[in-house]
């Protein structure tokens, strides 16, 4: 974990010397993580796929902030979440202006029902539907990457207890849909 | 069993986070009964997407090395960029001051009055005196004020 730790720090000290290669590398190392991470909170491949790249296009102009010292995908995890809340919001707020104008007079006119043909479908809808983003987080990085509270608290920013808290609720939930339970935690 | 119902009750009764991670780790996580009303790692594992399956999915490189430039280093002129809130206040309170002597200065630049006009007798230079003219600028109030040495011997 640490000589991973190294050859990250490494490959970031190259690309602040222009080593464009350098940076192919970390992205080549950090896209399918990025993109899980991303598709897991979002939901849809292709606003996982934006966020990733703005990311990765965002990580490149802050290199000069990242200590060299610390885990650059940790780092890196932290950039993709605050990403996917943002595109959440912004989601949230488009579909918010669009019930309005679709519940007045039909300024637009749209039909069908909009629906988003990128959609991830292979994942299960009510399992996705009782989850907030950060207990998908949560719930992702133990699952995947074996993250303990205070790793999963550094990127949500909050007390490792409330991460403990998220990644309980998260769990409980699973097993609710996975048992056919009603959900409430 | 009864303390599981207690645990989950507390949970839920009190919405703090410090003290429902207590009830967790005090109780919920040692106890096998609460820990099988729980996803384990495999079933949460089932239900998302793993990254094996995005891995070869979309190539960010084209669009990312156009966005940021072929050769452009991420390193922004070090100096600059640490002190840049020095240079912010440095600024600031420069803009201020300079305002603040511009808000006194206006009543040093006004046209004097009438018989505050500067108005010139002679002009003596080496303790000679000397020629002068005046020269009317557009400007209704600036003069200016020529003073030549006569010619020696002149
Ligand atoms: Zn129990």
């Amino acid at each position: 974990m640490k000589t991973e730790n190294m050859r990250d720090s490494e490959l970031v000290k190259n690309c602040l010397q222009g080593d464009m290669e350098a940076y192919r590398q970390i992205m080549d190392k950090y896209t399918g993580k990025a993109m899980a991470l991303a598709i897991n909170i979002l939901r849809n491949r292709e606003d996982a796929e934006d966020v990733c790249q703005e990311a990765f296009i965002s990580a490149y102009h802050n290199l000069d902030k990242f200590d060299l010292q610390g885990n650059f995908k940790n780092w890196f995890y932290t950039m993709i979440y605050n990403r996917c809340i943002d595109k959440i919001r912004k989601n949230k707020r488009f579909f918010q202006f669009f019930a309005r104008v679709k519940s007045s007079q039909p300024l637009i006119q749209v039909n069908p029902e909009p629906t988003n043909p990128t959609s991830v479908c292979s994942l299960d809808k009510r399992y996705l539907q009782t989850l907030s983003p950060k207990e998908r987080l949560a719930l992702f990085l133990w699952a995947q990457d074996s993250f303990a509270g205070e790793e999963i608290a550094a990127i949500l920013k909050c007390s490792p207890a409330t991460a403990r808290v998220h990644l309980y609720k998260a769990r409980k939930k699973i097993k609710a849909v996975i048992g056919g339970e009603n959900v409430e935690v | 069993m009864w303390k599981c119902k207690v645990a989950n009750f507390l949970f839920k009764a009190v919405s703090i986070k410090i003290f429902q991670d207590y009830v967790v780790m005090s109780h919920i996580q040692t106890c096998s009964n609460c820990q099988s009303r729980l996803a384990n790692r495999e079933e949460a594992q089932s239900l998302l997407i793993p990254q094996a399956e995005l891995q070869n999915g979309k190539d960010f490189w084209p669009n990312v090395r156009h966005a940021i430039g072929e050769k452009q280093s991420p390193l922004k002129p070090a100096l600059v960029y640490r002190w840049r809130w020095a240079f912010i206040a440095t600024l600031t309170i420069g803009s201020i001051l300079v305002g603040i002597w511009f808000s006194f200065t206006p009543t040093l630049q006004k046209s004097p009055e009438p018989t505050q006009k500067f108005h010139v007798n002679y002009i003596e230079i080496e303790n000679k005196p000397v020629q002068v003219f005046y020269f009317k600028t557009q400007e209704e109030n600036m003069f200016f004020v020529w003073a030549e040495k006569s010619e020696e011997g002149g």
